[in-house]
């Protein structure tokens, strides 16, 4: 049940990059025209950090999982910065709610940069509440009152009889 | 209320149904083991001791564990942790009011904000113009 949440997420990740790529495609624009490069660079920015901010949650999510306290990979592997891994390492606990965080404030400034319109900002912003959500569901049966092996051995046990 | 009685009931029904079903088994159990006793079956002294104890060890078990779950707020062992739960509540949620406050955001996510007040703010002076 948590790997299909966890993947289910992956899958979440996959369709948000989609409609980051749908939303603010790669467009041919005059050298000359100043904004308009300043504006395509800005919309290159913000899709790769969005989609590199979701793909940091979805680790973290691993690591909080596995109970892991070693994240300088993440940032070896350019999951992260080091400014941003000095920001989660600050904190204790969940890590990845401050990563979805993020990502909603960077899609709102993307709004208001009008890099979005306000229905695909709605769209993009639902993806990532429903990665936030599924992350927390595997959290809850990952700490349900009966573990999952008990409720197999149970079964069988009862199976048996 | 009206919840807590039907639960209660159903918790009522159900002791009695697995009392009952104890009850038969170890009795079915128990004229296994007898026959094999008078018969000198060994086999079936041991399979029907083995299957009492296991059949006892479940349905108990099992009982047991509907008694604890019926009220999970407590201070034994395997009670909700309420008080982590809350503490780390509180941290998770008040996590993001304190980055906002403390300005304690990434780098890019910071540019990104001086670039939209940028963009924001010749966008009023146009208007203004």
């Amino acid at each position: 049940m948590n790997l299909c949440l966890a993947r289910q997420q992956q899958g979440k990740a996959v369709s948000f990059s989609m409609l980051m790529c749908t939303f603010m495609p790669v467009r041919k624009v005059n050298p000359s025209d100043e904004a308009a490069v300043e504006l395509d660079s800005l919309s290159k920015h913000v899709k790769s950090t969005c989609v590199r901010w979701l793909n940091l949650g979805h680790a973290l999510l691993y690591k909080a999982a596995e109970g892991s306290e070693y994240f300088q990979h993440l940032v070896d592997e350019g999951f992260a910065t080091p400014d941003e891994m000095a920001l989660l390492s600050q904190g204790s606990g969940m890590r990845f709610p401050l990563v979805y965080s993020w990502l909603g404030d960077m899609l709102a400034s993307a709004q208001r940069a009008k890099l979005l319109t306000d229905g695909q900002y709605r769209l993009l912003l639902d993806d990532v509440m429903a990665s936030r959500m599924n992350a927390s569901d595997v959290f809850m049966y990952l700490q349900a009152q009966i573990p999952y092996y008990y409720c197999h051995f149970m079964t069988i046990m009862v199976r048996l009889q | 209320m009206n919840c807590y009685c039907l639960i209660s009931a159903l918790m009522q029904a159900w002791l009695l149904q697995v009392k009952l079903h104890l009850l038969l088994s170890v009795t079915a159990f128990g004229s296994i083991m007898g026959n094999g006793l008078q018969k000198h079956i060994w086999f079936d002294v041991f399979f029907g001791s083995v299957l009492s104890f296991s059949t006892n060890i479940v349905f108990e078990g099992l009982l047991e564990i509907h008694n604890q779950l019926m009220d999970p707020f407590g201070t034994d062992s395997q009670d909700f942790p309420r008080e982590m739960y809350l503490a780390n509540l509180w941290r998770t949620t008040h996590g993001f009011i304190l980055q906002g406050e403390n300005d304690n955001v990434p780098q890019v996510l910071r540019e990104m904000h001086e670039v939209v007040a940028d963009l924001e703010k010749s966008a009023t002076l146009k208007k203004d113009k």
